[in-house]
């Protein structure tokens, strides 16, 4: 470290230093624009809201009248035969297929995070903030997911399942 | 055997054991001296210490190192021997020489494994709480066909492995 061939070079190191941090700003200006230029308009034609408690989900369907229900995970207990533990809930979210759909996200009391993961969803539930997701489905079926954000003691034990209709 | 080596450690004739005796009985300088700490000895990394390994040398020695003081030709094959024993601890060879450690050390492990295994059977058979009714054969034979109804990801996953129309599963 103290050959006089590698000691002051103070022009070359300030020049390999700013050089690249022009070239990266470069860079990441256009992929920011093509990043928020990739994210759909959706047009939704329905919106729920979901708030996530210590521990279970509430969802509110507030555009044609207004059903608010809870949604709990079903103990192993009141399963029926060939129910999935840990995953069934007694409400689920029922929502219609090919149909723009936006999730309004939000917690009452600590994070969670709501997660269906064949649909590629997964939203953070930040208290006091509102986060949306928009999604439109093709397929009917029942779809799984389980909260994704350390929220306490039964943070694993708060499912998420959504009833796609046609 | 292990037993018999480990009191050998401690017993000896006069009745205090080998370990723990520092006295230079048995070496080439003969009793007397305290020894010195460790890195003043010759050892791998360090094999030219700056004292020699015998100070204090009684007339026969030191007659020796004053013939070492002429030509070596001189010296016959069993005068250089004691000049080295008179510098060094140890030849290179006694030096890295190998031990049994090994062996004590494995088998502790192994006897280690051994015991969390009676610990792990002791918590299954004692601790553990009885699995969930999920788990029988017949609950996943019927999750299973629900899932096959339901065509759980049907592209990639699950439903996709199955034909419905033979009703069994694609080879």
């Amino acid at each position: 470290l103290t050959n006089t061939n590698i000691t002051d070079a103070q022009e070359m190191e300030t020049i390999w230093t700013i050089l690249p941090a022009v070239i990266l700003i470069l860079i990441a200006l256009p992929s920011l624009r093509i990043l928020y230029m990739t994210d759909e308009i959706n047009n939704p034609s329905f919106t729920i809201k979901s708030i996530g408690h210590q521990w279970y989900w509430t969802y509110e369907y507030t555009d044609y009248g207004g059903l608010i229900f809870n949604s709990y995970m079903l103990p192993p207990l009141f399963l029926n035969p060939g129910d999935l533990r840990l995953l069934e809930v007694d409400n689920r979210v029922v929502l219609p297929i090919e149909a723009p759909v936006r999730m309004m996200i939000t917690s009452q009391d600590v994070l969670h995070s709501w997660t269906i993961p064949t649909l590629g969803l997964k939203t953070d539930a930040v208290p006091g903030r509102l986060n949306q997701t928009m999604f439109t489905a093709t397929r009917p079926g029942v779809y799984y997911g389980q909260c994704s954000e350390i929220c306490g003691a039964n943070h694993s034990f708060m499912p998420i399942v959504a009833e796609l209709i046609p | 055997m292990l037993p018999k080596a480990a009191w050998s450690l401690v017993l000896r004739k006069g009745g205090r054991g080998r370990r723990g005796m520092h006295s230079s009985e048995g070496t080439a300088c003969g009793g007397g001296k305290t020894p010195r700490y460790t890195n003043c000895y010759a050892q791998r990394h360090y094999p030219m210490p700056e004292e020699p390994f015998c100070t204090e040398l009684n007339a026969e020695q030191q007659a020796l190192k004053e013939k070492e003081k002429g030509s070596w030709t001189l010296l016959t094959h069993a005068e250089k021997v004691a000049l080295y024993r008179l510098q060094f601890n140890e030849t290179f060879a006694e030096m890295n020489r190998r031990s049994n450690e090994w062996k004590t050390v494995m088998g502790c492990v192994f006897f280690f494994f051994g015991f969390a295994a009676l610990v792990i059977w002791w918590q299954r058979v004692y601790m553990f709480p009885p699995k969930p009714i999920t788990l029988t054969d017949e609950w996943k034979a019927k999750q299973l066909q629900r899932m096959l109804d339901m065509k759980v990801n049907p592209v990639q996953g699950l439903a996709s492995h199955w034909d419905y129309e033979k009703k069994q599963w694609k080879k």
